[in-house]
């Protein structure tokens, strides 16, 4: 249905200058980190952050909310929508807390510094791309340059053999998945004659190939659900969080996985227009089994990026939520979704910038007796990080109760009312892992000294994130209200 | 219609708001001084006793109607896309659970002057921070408003219990978070649930709407709701992290477990569960009539042999929920009235236990009945007080106790005459005669006799503070108890216009499809 020719006017590259100016960015860092010997960190930082910046004020300028109308580019490769441009900025705060939590980090390897900084943004535009991406093929490329540059950020301390082992089976397994993801487009492809993701839901099968189109879009879900972690496609995820340095894994929480559900919702979007029975039962499949591996085995973790890591994964369950009731409430869903994602990706960065400030080296294991004592050696970081805990549980009056809130009442208005108690027993689990970060800083006995690291840039990002637990928590209205309007002008 | 006070001075707002206000002082207090932070808390409870005081005026006890339950209502938007507002109202019995909340507060703070030796300005801030959300759930008007005071209610309280209370303290924090998260949680899809039904949260709407909308799903709704308000009751079947907690507890924290925390699961069945589903209350009653005699009777059978004299408290508390909840499922104005007095009853009396009880600890440092012993001279005060207390605990005429549970039976015996025959209501009376037994036996045992440990001989009486508290407990106790009237008028009008609108409600309801129970 698309014409063969190349209509340049439908390129738009306007729309895309938010990418544009984040992939300029990352050369621009490598390059400054090789030529500022001395103070490549500080330059590779500098330029990083200056491109986020631009990047966020160029997302404002194209303002999706004042008018939030759809634009598609590059012939319906892409679209620009509120989505997209939310989700893109989620991803510059994701990267730019990062950047804050790297700073120490890099400065011990400051010749790395470079190279850092642009992977860090180069997995950034990735993400943007795969936010905004309407035809697959430009979704698997952009899977891959967010791929390849967190394979490489995994296992970014060499000296480290965790680091090492991290990036090796994130590699492995992540290759695979992407396989699994290809060969979903091209039998997809082999059925539709096309790879554009609308076209899925609306193209008629080639007759004697109805088969494959079912078949096509359950290899996608693999690919996707290995790269969002789900159950069972999620045994990789703690490995590789606890194997990061603390900042990758920061970021590999709070970026990736929204970009994931982003395309996920797009690609399920469409295809359950015409057929909804067929994905529903293994979407709700993988939600149970999702949230439900995930908390139970977070109960039994003592490691504390492991345990971020399972959290990680339970959550991935609850969002599975909204993209099933995006079949019914199409608008409801949206809200929900990117209220979610953008309050957990804050709290995921606030309880890793924890971390970072308690662990003496920056990668490896911080195993969760590091946390006792704390209430009374540092009772600011002990609130702040009981503030996080709490609002990942879903208490309120903290923001984390919102995100629940609103995703469960979109869920049952779609009648999944099974799924949602599922879904609140678990929740009911998780508060038990959470509580006992709460339960070893406050409540057990012993003084041994829990020394924090003097890292002003991880400080900020707790109290940042902490702060915006309560105070979204208490006036979520304007973040709500955005969601909505997002929601309203999905293509 | 309600005398609003002044013009634009939003009370209930400014009452929440104080303690709030409290914490903050508390966090921001550059010393760290005992006395400070001991006075801020006392100032802020003291104030929002005092505001809460003055809901008195704006508030016309007899001119509650059915269609007009509600006084000195706030509305703002608060999340206008999903319809969740700021709503806050009183009507008599939340009134009457405010009052107690705030006094007991005051005589929370009282009790903790020097029973807390560290980290007191951390405790301070939960303690206000507590009072807040309790005072915000009697409040709310708006189920998504009142849920978050539900569950932000958790914060404060698992803390109190976790950090300052006593040995096992970790094991009853997280076993108190637990059963109350579970049961809210399950609420939570309930409420929402309803919104899907209705479209709206706000309680006064839902009153109308929710009986019709719901009706096809009104069992399941209203156990999912149920969950929540019975283990916080707790009844029967959900109280085992009861005795864990108020054992555990610090002082403070028990008292307003015992006093405050416990009524809101009573609240919850009265404001919510219901008026929203009148029906399936009516179906459910006798089974929730017989979890209460079996909560009376076990609850009073577990305190016979108690060694912990809280934990014997603890348990009484069951045995006493289960006349409230009686009171409340046999659907007449007595036992109603005797429920809601009775709530208050069981806030000052067992408020009062707690607080000798902690007195007590505090000079001590034991909970065992067996560790004491002839106090009745080496005390004066405190146990002539804790005789006082003890007797309004059992019920005697004269004292607090007497008059619900009395107004409880005969609303058990007259619905006798109607439906459920004369079972319920012996039964219940026989756990009168338990209490007696725990009570008074535990009384022998610490307070007469000869001193067998020297340890019990010279100690402390009362301090000038703890005589101020229980003076205040003492006064209410007998108060209410030669006039009950001072409370029961508050909620009498609410009583007998909440029993015909759900009468008129299951009227309605049973015209159409006699409330079918099936879930999707």
């Amino acid at each position: 249905m698309t014409s063969p020719g190349i209509d340049l006017s439908a390129l738009s590259p306007a729309a895309i200058v938010p990418v544009l100016i984040v992939v300029v960015g990352s050369f621009a860092a490598l390059l400054g980190g090789v030529f500022s010997r001395r103070r490549s960190v500080d330059v590779a930082i500098g330029i990083s952050v200056g491109a986020l910046a631009l990047s966020g004020l160029s997302i404002m300028a194209l303002h999706p909310l004042r008018d939030p109308g759809p634009v598609t580019a590059f012939s319906r490769a892409l679209v620009v929508d509120g989505l997209a441009l939310v989700l893109s900025a989620l991803f510059i705060v994701a990267a730019f807390v990062s950047l804050l939590l790297a700073v120490e980090y890099l400065r011990l390897r400051p010749r790395l510094a470079g190279e850092f900084c642009a992977l860090i943004l180069m997995a950034t535009s990735g993400m943007m791309i795969m936010a905004m991406a309407q035809d697959l093929i430009v979704a698997f490329i952009a899977l891959e340059v967010l791929s390849i540059a967190l394979y490489v950020l995994a296992g970014f301390s060499t000296e480290d053999h965790r680091s090492n082992e991290a990036a090796l089976k994130y590699l492995l397994l992540g290759a695979f998945a992407s396989g699994f993801f290809l060969f979903g487009i091209g039998l997809l492809y082999g059925a539709l004659g096309t790879t554009v993701v609308a076209g899925v839901g609306d193209q008629v099968v080639r007759p004697g190939f109805e088969t494959l189109v079912p078949l096509g879009v359950g290899l996608l879900l693999i690919g996707l659900g290995f790269k969002a972690g789900f159950a069972p496609f999620h045994l990789w995820v703690p490995d590789v969080y606890q194997g990061s340095p603390t900042p990758v894994s920061a970021f590999m929480a709070a970026g990736p996985k929204a970009a994931a559900f982003a395309l996920l919702f797009r690609i399920v979007d469409q295809t359950f227009v015409q057929s909804p029975e067929l994905w529903q039962g293994a979407l709700w499949g993988l939600a149970v089994a999702t949230m439900t591996l995930a908390n139970l085995a977070a109960l039994r973790q003592t490691e504390a990026k492991r345990l971020l890591a399972y959290s990680s994964i339970a959550h991935a369950g609850y969002l599975l939520l909204g993209v099933l009731a995006g079949a019914f409430d199409r608008a409801g869903a949206v809200t929900a979704l990117v209220f979610y994602l953008i309050i957990y990706a804050l709290m995921k960065l606030g309880a890793f910038a924890v971390v970072e400030l308690l662990q003496e080296r920056h990668e490896g294991d911080l195993d969760l007796s590091a946390f006792r004592g704390l209430s009374r050696r540092h009772p600011g970081l002990a609130v702040a990080m009981g503030l996080l805990m709490f609002s990942l549980a879903g208490i309120p009056p903290l923001a984390g109760f919102w995100a629940k809130m609103l995703l469960f009442s979109t869920a049952i208005r779609a009648g999944l009312i099974g799924l949602v108690v599922i879904a609140v027993l678990n929740s009911v689990v998780a508060a038990y892992y959470y509580l006992r970060v709460v339960v070893i800083m406050y409540m057990e006995p012993g003084e041994e000294p829990t020394a924090t690291q003097k890292r002003p840039g991880a400080l900020f990002a707790t109290w940042a994130t902490s702060l915006a637990s309560v105070v979204l928590g208490i006036l979520p209205t304007a973040l709500v209200e955005l969601s909505r309007r997002v929601a309203g002008g999905l293509l | 219609m309600g005398v609003d006070i002044g013009v634009g001075f939003p009370v209930l707002s400014v009452m929440v708001a104080i303690p709030v206000i409290g914490a903050l002082a508390c966090l921001l207090a550059t010393s760290g001084r005992r006395t400070v932070i001991l006075s801020i808390g006392l100032l802020s409870t003291v104030a929002t006793a005092f505001v809460s005081a003055l809901l008195l005026m704006g508030f016309a006890p007899e001119s509650v109607r059915p269609d007009l339950p509600f006084f000195l209502t706030e509305r703002y938007e608060w999340i206008p896309t999903y319809g969740i507002d700021y709503y806050v109202g009183i009507d008599g019995i939340s009134l009457l659970m405010v009052l107690l909340t705030t006094f007991l507060c005051v005589i929370g703070v009282l009790a903790s002057w020097r029973s807390v030796e560290e980290r007191l300005r951390e405790y301070m801030v939960c303690l206000l921070l507590l009072e807040t959300a309790m005072l915000g759930v009697f409040i709310a008007l708006d189920l998504i408003l009142f849920y978050v005071f539900w569950e932000a209610m958790l914060i404060p309280m698992v803390l109190l219990i976790g950090v300052w209370g006593g040995q096992r303290r970790v094991y009853a924090a997280v076993k108190f978070f637990l059963f109350t998260m579970f049961g809210s949680v399950l609420m939570l899809v309930g409420i929402l649930w309803l919104y899907g039904l209705t479209g709206t949260f706000s309680v006064p709407e839902l009153m109308g709407k929710a009986p019709i909308a719901a009706q096809a799903h009104a069992v399941a709704l209203f156990l999912l709701f149920g969950v929540a308000f019975a283990i916080k009751v707790p009844m029967f079947p959900f109280h085992t992290w009861l005795p864990d907690a108020h054992t555990e507890a610090p002082t403070a924290g028990s008292i307003l477990l015992a006093g405050v925390l416990l009524k809101m699961g009573v609240y919850g069945f009265i404001r919510f569960c219901v008026p929203f589903f009148p029906v399936a209350a009516g179906v459910l009653s006798p089974y929730m009539v017989w979890l209460a005699i079996v909560g009376i009777l076990y609850g009073g059978a577990c305190a016979l042999v108690q060694t912990d004299i809280k934990r014997l408290v603890a348990y009484s508390s069951v045995s006493h929920l289960g006349f409230v909840m009686l009171g409340l499922f046999v659907w007449n104005v007595q036992g109603m009235q005797g429920a809601v007095l009775q709530m208050v009853n069981h806030g000052v009396s067992t408020g009062a236990l707690f607080f000798l009880v902690g007195a007590l600890y505090e000079r001590r440092h034991t909970r065992m009945v067996s560790d004491y012993g002839g106090l009745w001279d080496s005390m004066p005060v405190l146990s002539r007080i804790f005789l006082v207390v003890a007797l309004s605990s059992i019920g005697l005429p004269g004292l607090n106790g007497f008059v619900g549970e009395f107004l409880v039976l005969i609303g058990a015996a007259e619905s006798a005459q109607a439906a459920m025959g004369y079972w319920p209501v012996t039964l219940a009376a026989t756990g009168v005669i338990v209490a007696a037994c725990y009570m008074l036996v535990m009384y022998r045992r610490v307070f007469f006799g000869r001193i067998t440990n020297p340890k019990n001989e010279g100690l402390r009486d009362l301090t000038r503070r703890e005589l101020v508290a229980a003076v205040l407990l003492l006064f209410w106790i007998v108060a209410l108890g030669v006039r009950p009237g001072i409370a029961l008028g508050l909620s009498e009008q609410t009583s007998s216009a909440w029993l015909e609108a759900n009468a008129a409600r299951i009227e309605a309801g049973t015209h159409g499809s006699a409330g079918g129970g099936e879930t999707r």
